[in-house]
């Protein structure tokens, strides 16, 4: 019974991160309908900057450094999208191009992390890393409470962002209806550059997060890529709260598995389970009416 | 207020308009009626600037706008309420209609122009926590209208409004056209195929075939016109 | 009339003998090299990697399904002979062919279901499999597998010259040339093309698109199975699942192929030339203090290449020898048929146009009845009944006219009829038959032929190149099919333009493409989608002539179309639509005079207040 508990708390603590790494790359599938590859990539550039390179140079502690990341890497994204990521859209086989482009932009970010830090994993090794709480037996770490608050409060904001905001309206729209968002005067190319930014903004922060409590190389998104597409997909492709709730699920599986089988097995267990539901049930669990928050 | 000149545009790689030319003044309704592919909703499209022409001018209100955005022409006051209604499905009748508001010009009336906008169309007001996609096709086409009222235009235009709608919703729907029209005093272009109803909306008219305009003239001249049942099916 | 002096037919010669120069060439350079390690090694690199790419080329390229897990063939083959060769003793030449085959096996496996799913989708589920095969090896503890070396030993691919590596790898390169080009000029590769740029379009010609992916989707992983083998034992001294199965692979492949030229023959050669010694050049210079550098320089190509220059290097290189050629065929400026000009065919056919005795239609039966019958058929798309309880019956050897305003089902019904869509409810009978499940392709192979409002023709492709794809629905020998496909090309008006790519053609002549290659699968039933959208009177006309012509040839044709005046005059019977339900029946003067077809189109008060009685 006790483990059973343990599983599920620390599945719930981990899976939240995944979370908010899996809501950036739905918001930007669900609004541009563009599969972002690079999306893992840039979850790790930002375990190395801010969240590395802060601690080592200036002892910024990474929880302060996830929330630093969000306007560096919002204006990375938008300029990502708006320099590379437009030129294909749009375009014959624009649907090829982006997936190649993307491909192409995280094998870029994967090697340009290899040549200024070497491929010696790096850990963040501060107390909150190992320190745990006792509350009755079950082991809570520091690290991975404190990040599931702050994402919460980055998904909140999201949120709040989408509904609340006008350009949010625009980008609800925008995923809803491409086609008819001229009509309401609303700039499509600005939109989708809000939205790439943002879904880059917040899988950083979430990657910021991450680094407390994981170690990475720069080839890490090899190994969370795989859990971030089955997040998403058993979330309902397109919905943040999809893949909130994705992100739990897998979350909990990788902490059942972990049990049972090694890092790698995991892996495939993750991913047997993105393919069935790719096949059986491609709108995920969230259902049909593909709703983006 | 608009003045189209000598347009031709292509549509799928097909000329859908040739040497068009029509003018709407200001507070008036013009009925643009002809049988499908005759290049109406084209016509629409050029003028809101969602498909571009090959050649001739675009002026509204005596500024060449041929060139212009499709989205900076909506803060100029033209509101096209494309053929389908085009509703964002997912979102809720509030959220549509605050969506209609992006542009910077209307934020600031947004509040005013809602609270219009569900004085004119009651039934949006109960549905408003609805999500758009569930409503029926003339509910959606009301609320497709609402939505383009919430940038206060000043150039209204209808692409085939009565397209999926009941007939009584339709009538409702042309009626309270009308009754805006008189109330927020905008010009408005109204498209259709079945030519009665716009006819009898509008102060003039034009009938398009093949994507030339085949006669023009004010509603008395047009109704019942045995040459524009021609223009349809061929036989007078 | 102009002629066109450059003959397009393929020649034995013509194809092959520059792969077969390439081959002499580049073994000469080896010879010449020298036994200098370090510069074989690099042009051995080159090869390796200009085969992968070409492999790749074949399913991605040509095929267009963009196959991310393309390592896994690869690497399945370079496991599959070092596991045999390590634990078996199997000979690694034997080892090559086992690795294919059990490459294509596993191709076979994934791309059954996999197929099916759309580009994105397709790409990222092959991925899964080399993460999986990734996993599984780690998990038996196959991560790491030395190769064993007992010295020089050819018969277990050892050679102690890398010259014999490269020669083998040129070897394989050219085969894989070679195949290619044979894929190029044959009826499989025409398919691929097509199905390809458009593949509704191809379905609807005939194409079984999903076997015709699946075929191209082994061959790939066949050959690819025998560069994994060659790439272990040539490269590798240890085979690691990272090396084996890793991303590195795909990327740089695809910047290979992109940099120099997907779907053309030598594109993925030229970018792995240019490339590769760049690559291992800055390695072999910077690798030590910037070890990610050269994979750097790979991304940045594969970037600049897909937003640059999406058709390769190599790919310019062949646009810009077309276009002097493409000047000389078509001198003719792009004209509209407009009435006072005269369109470059000659007095004899200009006198007599569009005459298709020559092709013979399949049936000249004198029966009478029903061709097509359509019963009850109902279709529905989210709650909007788009067709309701239809009962259409289409005389043979007629023109069936169909018309009625907007939204009144007449696309849903063309898209049943050819097993686009299924109907909800209803049965369709051609020719006796049932054939209400069946798929597009069958369906043509069976009869039915399409034209699009808006014109699907390829166009990556030329005028007969277009034609020929309708043309193989009936027979799959290519040099039968360009001739049938010549003289249709003939017949339509577009003799001028045989061997110009169809992207250049004005809206016209996309038209008589787009009929051309449905006349060519000889049809029994031509189903002619708004034939007159945005043509002028003049073409309007000779259109209509263009349908008499195709039914007098024995054609069955169903027209939809919204210009009404000038459908009556070509169609021998009408049927109106109206919100899904057939409203009208009969001739076209009783069809256009009834009273439900008038207020359909212009609303029911004007019928009672001012029409005519």
């Amino acid at each position: 019974m006790e483990s059973l508990l343990q599983i599920i708390v620390s599945g719930v603590l981990v899976g939240m991160s995944y979370a908010v790494l899996a809501a950036g790359l739905a918001l930007i599938f669900g609004v541009m309908k563009i599969v972002n590859f690079a999306h893992a990539s840039f979850a790790v550039l930002a375990m190395y900057i801010p969240a590395f390179w802060f601690l080592q140079w200036w002892g910024v502690n990474p929880f302060i450094s996830s929330v630093i990341a969000l306007p560096l890497f919002f204006v990375l994204g938008y300029l990502t999208q708006r320099v590379l990521i437009e030129r294909v859209m749009g375009k014959p086989e624009s649907e090829m191009s982006t997936l190649i482009i993307t491909m192409g932009l995280s094998f870029l970010i994967d090697n340009l992390i290899l040549t200024a830090w070497t491929g010696a994993p790096r850990i963040i090794n501060e107390p909150y890393t190992t320190g745990t709480w006792l509350v009755g037996s079950i082991l809570i770490n520091h690290a991975q409470t404190y990040s599931f608050f702050i994402s919460i409060v980055i998904i909140g904001g999201l949120f709040l962002f989408l509904n609340k905001t006008m350009i949010g309206k625009g980008i609800k729209a925008a995923a809803d209806n491409p086609g008819s968002c001229a009509y309401m005067g609303i700039n499509l190319r600005f939109v989708y550059g809000i939205a790439f930014a943002l879904g880059i903004a917040t899988t950083a922060a979430g990657g910021c997060l991450m680094a407390t409590y994981r170690s990475f190389n720069p080839f890490y998104e090899e190994s969370i890529v795989v859990i971030l597409f089955a997040c998403v997909v058993l979330g309902g492709m397109t919905s943040i709260m999809g893949s909130l709730i994705g992100g739990l699920i897998i979350g909990m599986i990788q902490q059942v598995s972990a049990l049972l089988f090694t890092i790698s097995i995991q892996n495939v267990a993750i991913f047997a389970i993105f393919a069935l539901f790719l096949y059986i049930r491609p709108q995920g669990i969230l259902g049909k009416k593909e709703r983006m928050v | 207020m608009l003045r189209l000149n000598e347009i031709t545009t292509e549509y799928t790689g097909m000329k859908a308009l040739h040497g068009v030319s029509i003018t709407v003044d200001d507070n008036e309704i013009v009925a643009i009626v002809g049988s499908n592919g005759a290049g109406k909703s084209t016509l629409l499209k050029t003028i809101s600037g969602t498909a571009k022409c090959t050649s001739g001018k675009v002026l509204f209100r005596d500024a060449d706008i041929t060139q212009m955005e499709a989205h900076k022409r909506t803060s100029l006051g033209i509101i096209h309420i494309p053929e389908g209604r085009q509703v964002f499905p997912s979102m809720t009748v509030i959220e549509n209609l605050e969506v209609g508001a992006y542009c910077r010009k209307a934020r600031a009336s947004l509040s005013e122009n809602l609270r219009h906008v569900l004085e004119f169309f009651p039934i949006l007001k109960q549905r408003s926590k609805q999500l758009a996609g569930s409503l029926s096709g003339g509910e959606q086409q009301m609320l497709a209208i609402g939505r383009g009222l919430m940038t206060t235009p000043l150039l209204l235009m209808l692409d085939e409004p009565s397209l999926g709608v009941s007939p009584l919703l339709t009538s409702f729907i042309f009626d309270t056209v009308k009754s805006m029209h008189e109330k927020l005093k905008f010009s408005v272009i109204l498209v259709e195929q079945r030519a009665v109803e716009a006819l009898e909306l509008c102060d003039r008219g034009y009938v398009l075939e093949s994507g030339r305009v085949n006669m023009s003239g004010t509603r008395e001249e047009l109704m019942g016109n045995p040459m524009v049942q021609k223009a349809y099916l061929g036989v007078a | 009339m102009k002629t066109n002096s450059r003959r397009q037919g393929p020649t034995l010669w013509g194809n092959y003998l520059p792969i077969a120069i390439f081959c002499v060439v580049v073994a000469l350079i080896s010879y010449f090299i020298g036994d200098v390690r370090y510069t074989q090694r690099v042009l051995l690199l080159i090869l390796i990697w200009a085969a992968a790419s070409s492999c790749f080329n074949i399913i991605s390229g040509y095929g267009g399904q963009t196959v991310f897990g393309f390592m896994m063939f690869i690497g399945a083959g370079a496991y599959t002979s070092v596991l045999l060769f390590k634990f078996l003793g199997i000979s690694p030449w034997l080892g090559i062919v086992i690795g294919a085959i059990i490459a294509c096996a596993i191709a076979l496996f994934i791309g059954l279901p996999t197929l099916r799913l759309r580009g994105a989708f397709f790409a990222m589920t092959t991925m899964a499999f080399p993460l999986i095969a990734y996993a599984l090896l780690c998990n038996v503890g196959l991560e790491e597998v030395t190769i064993p070396y007992a010295g020089p030993n050819p018969g277990s691919l050892h050679f102690a010259d890398t010259r014999h590596y490269v020669l083998l790898a040129l070897v394989l390169l050219s085969v894989i040339l070679v195949i290619i080009r044979w894929i190029e000029t044959s009826r499989f590769g025409f398919s691929l093309k097509a199905l390809k740029q458009n593949e509704t379009a191809a379905e609807g010609i005939g194409i079984d698109t999903y076997k015709t992916k699946l075929m191209a989707f082994m061959l790939s992983a066949f050959l690819g199975g025998i560069i994994g083998t060659i790439y272990a034992f040539s490269i590798l001294l240890v085979i690691t699942v990272h090396s084996a199965f890793g991303l590195f692979i795909i990327v740089r492949i695809l910047a290979f192929a992109c940099i120099g030229g997907l779907s053309t023959l030598w594109g993925p050669v030229v970018g792995a030339a240019i490339l590769v010694p760049i690559g291992e050049y800055l390695n072999s210079k910077f690798g030590g203090s910037y070890p990610g550098l050269q994979d750097i320089i790979y991304g940045v190509a594969l970037i600049v290449a897909i937003i640059y220059m999406p058709e390769g290097i190599w790919g310019k290189v062949l646009k810009a020898l077309r276009r002097p050629a493409e000047k000389l065929a078509g001198s003719v400026k792009p004209i509209r048929a407009e009435a006072s000009d005269v369109p470059n065919i000659d007095k004899q056919e200009r006198a007599e146009p569009f005459k298709f005795e020559q092709i013979e239609p399949k049936t000249r039966e004198k029966r009478n009845g029903s061709i097509l019958k359509i019963e009850g058929v109902s279709k529905s798309f989210g709650g909007v009944m788009a067709l309701k309880n239809l009962d259409i019956a289409v005389p043979r050897g007629k023109v069936l006219g169909i018309i009625g305003p907007n939204g009144s089902g007449k696309t849903t019904l063309f898209n049943v009829i050819h097993g686009y869509l299924r109907p909800e409810k209803g049965r369709i009978f051609f020719e006796g038959e049932g054939t209400t499940h069946l798929k597009p392709h069958t369906l043509c192979r069976l009869g039915i032929g399409r034209t699009f409002q808006v014109p699907q023709i390829f166009h990556n492709m030329t005028v007969v190149e277009n034609i020929m794809v309708g043309a193989f629905a009936n027979d799959g020998n290519v040099a039968k099919a360009r001739a049938v496909s010549e003289k249709v090309a003939m017949r339509m008006g577009l003799g001028s333009r045989i061997h110009d790519y169809a992207v250049g053609l004005n809206a016209w002549e996309t038209k008589m493409v787009e009929f051309g290659r449905a006349v060519a699968t000889q049809p029994k039933l031509l189903l002619v989608d708004e034939p007159m959208a945005g043509l002028n009177p003049e073409e309007t006309h000779r259109i209509g002539e263009l349908i008499k012509a195709i039914a007098n040839s024995g054609v069955t044709v169903i027209v939809i179309e919204h210009v009404v005046q000038s459908l009556v005059k070509i169609a021998d019977v009408m049927v109106g639509l109206d919100q899904g339900q057939k409203v009208a029946e009969g001739t076209p003067g009783e069809v256009t005079s009834n009273p439900h077809m008038i207020e359909a189109y212009l609303g029911p008060k004007w019928r009672e207040r001012y029409a005519k009685t």
